[in-house]
């Protein structure tokens, strides 16, 4: 990129189950945005722009940005409502900046509802064609964990160790929601959901609430001296009835994650990245998305996962947040995501060295309300350095 | 900090009424439903034959006004089977289905039906990707995707 924005500043409370906080949107939102706010110094007249992620129906209201935007530092200021996932908003956010318009923008998001995540996600279809015949998020999972263990002939304790190793990240992630070492065998034994998925495999909902602050280089470099720099970024969408093959390509992965890759001036990536985090709702989409991205050939992720590439200590590790599986957040999942990288890049985390990772790639999407049709997904680069 | 999880008592629904008109091309394909047919219409540009009709191409990005009426057969491009009752979604085991009729560029989802199991667990192996279906249609028919109650086996 031209010119230089960065992270300067995150806001996080430890995740939990629906309906587990205590404290309604408002408050979570109020809370994770002062957090990021004090931790620079900064005040809330500071803030030239504010982006908050939010969808209605998880919210259980209409107008949600009008309850939150305030809470995050928008009264009388500028603001947006995105209703897609955390790597969107910082898209906004870094545009705004980039245009000359903003220095400081707070992006915020939360979760603090309790709902039946199966009927919202079916009430998320249209009513014409897919809502009527049975189809909610977790059918879309179980049709790409299907086609991913036939085309590869890979087994479903593949999908229980990818679930496992998950499962040992976020136990000593003090921000995820499930802190329980679940063995492959505890996953293998639980039951089928959408075969061939276990219920193991796939995520609970999860409440909390998180903000990042991000800012242009010359604001960067007055607030922090350990910037986390974003040198990259891209979204794409892909079709909502299209084709089977379209659907489960992953097509749109691919090209968010070259322009990313090209706008942070990356030619390997599987050389130049030291960690990531993934969207996986359910646990085999690990591995399609790694895949997708190009860390590797097709089919070939379950033996990065084998070897312990992906694991803590490992070459490349992938969800050291302990991703999904232990925080799926619909509503801030993305942006918790880019918080756990930042925090990784700053060798934040107890007990996990990752003192020596300079360059994280983050893969944020919707899919988790429906992963085959109409999905959108980004890819956000960090940097660490000058 | 005081107790306060007394104060989870906030329960509602939303139960919204709404209305919509589809438009001609979603209409003539449910519509079709009616009469048993299952219609689709090609992109001028590129050619894709779009099952469900579509008023415009995704790909090309133009308007799509030819009509083409299938043989009614699709066949499995992809399909879950479902082992917990959802809220909303019909009784356990049930398969929804990715279906593709004839050549078409698009697809779209469906229940599938007919298919006989003992233990529900070999639904897994018994649903085939490639298989082909026919419609099983209600018995009154309204225009609506629902015209059709489920896929079952060409051969069933
Ligand atoms: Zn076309």
């Amino acid at each position: 990129m031209k010119n230089k924005v960065a992270i300067v500043s995150c806001g996080i409370i430890k995740y939990e189950g629906q309906n587990e906080l205590g404290m309604w949107n408002d408050e979570a939102t109020f809370k994770v945005s002062k957090m990021a706010l004090d931790n620079v110094g900064a005040e809330k007249d500071d803030l030239d722009f504010v982006v908050i992620s939010t969808m209605d129906g998880l919210d259980g209201i209409t107008i949600s940005n009008g309850l939150l935007a305030p809470a995050a530092g928008a009264y009388n200021k500028s603001s947006v409502r995105i209703e897609t996932t955390g790597v969107h908003c910082i898209f906004s956010a870094v545009a705004d900046i980039l245009s000359g318009n903003s220095n400081l923008v707070m992006v915020a998001s939360s979760d603090t509802l309790e709902m039946d995540f199966g009927y919202v996600t079916n009430f998320n279809q249209d009513v014409y064609f897919r809502g009527p015949v049975g189809f909610n998020a977790s059918q879309s999972y179980g049709m790409l964990a299907m086609d991913y263990l036939k085309k590869h002939n890979i087994d479903e304790k593949d999908y229980a160790r990818i679930a496992n190793k998950n499962y040992l990240a976020g136990a000593v992630n003090p921000y995820a929601h499930i802190n329980k070492k679940y063995s492959t065998e505890e996953i293998m034994a639980s039951p089928y959901v959408n075969w061939p998925l276990r219920s193991l495999e796939i995520g609970k909902i999860s409440n909390g609430a998180v903000a990042c602050l991000i800012a242009s280089e010359e604001k960067a470099k007055e607030l922090t001296d350990n910037p986390v720099w974003i040198s990259g970024i891209g979204l794409t969408s892909s079709q909502y009835l299209g084709s089977w093959k379209e659907l489960s390509d992953m097509k749109a992965i691919k090209k968010a994650c070259k322009k990313a890759s090209d706008m942070a001036g990356i030619k390997d990536l599987k050389k130049e990245i030291d960690l990531m985090e993934i969207t996986a709702p359910f646990a085999p989409f690990e591995l399609i998305a790694m895949e997708s991205l190009g860390f590797c050939e097709e089919g070939k992720a379950v033996d990065m996962l084998n070897n312990g590439d992906t694991s803590i200590g490992g070459t490349l590790p992938v969800n050291l947040s302990g991703g999904g599986l232990c925080t799926n957040a619909p509503n801030s999942g993305g942006l918790f995501r880019v918080v756990q990288a930042v925090k990784q890049l700053n060798n934040e985390l107890d007990g996990v060295n990752t003192e020596n990772m300079e360059k994280a790639l983050v893969h944020d999407s919707d899919m988790f309300i429906g992963a085959v049709g109409g999905v959108s997904h980004g890819v956000l680069m960090l940097e660490k350095g000058e | 900090m005081q107790d306060i999880s007394y104060n989870k008592r906030f329960e509602y629904n939303w139960d919204v009424p709404f209305k919509v008109t589809l438009g001609e091309s979603y209409f003539r394909f449910l519509d079709g439903l009616k009469n048993k047919k299952i219609l689709g219409n090609i992109c001028p540009k590129c050619n894709g034959l779009h099952v469900p009709a579509r008023p415009f191409c995704d790909k090309c990005l133009v308007e799509i006004t030819k009509w083409y009426e299938t043989s009614g057969i699709v066949t499995i491009e992809s399909f879950s089977v479902t082992y917990v009752k959802f809220l909303g979604l019909p009784d356990p085991p049930h398969i929804t289905g990715i279906v593709r009729a004839e050549n078409a560029v698009t697809s779209f989802l469906h229940q599938i039906g007919g298919i006989p199991y003992d233990e529900p667990k070999e639904l897994d192996e018994k649903t085939k990707i490639g298989m082909k279906l026919k419609p099983v249609w209600a018995e009154k028919r309204i225009g609506d995707i629902q015209d059709i109650l489920y896929f079952t086996p060409v051969d069933a």
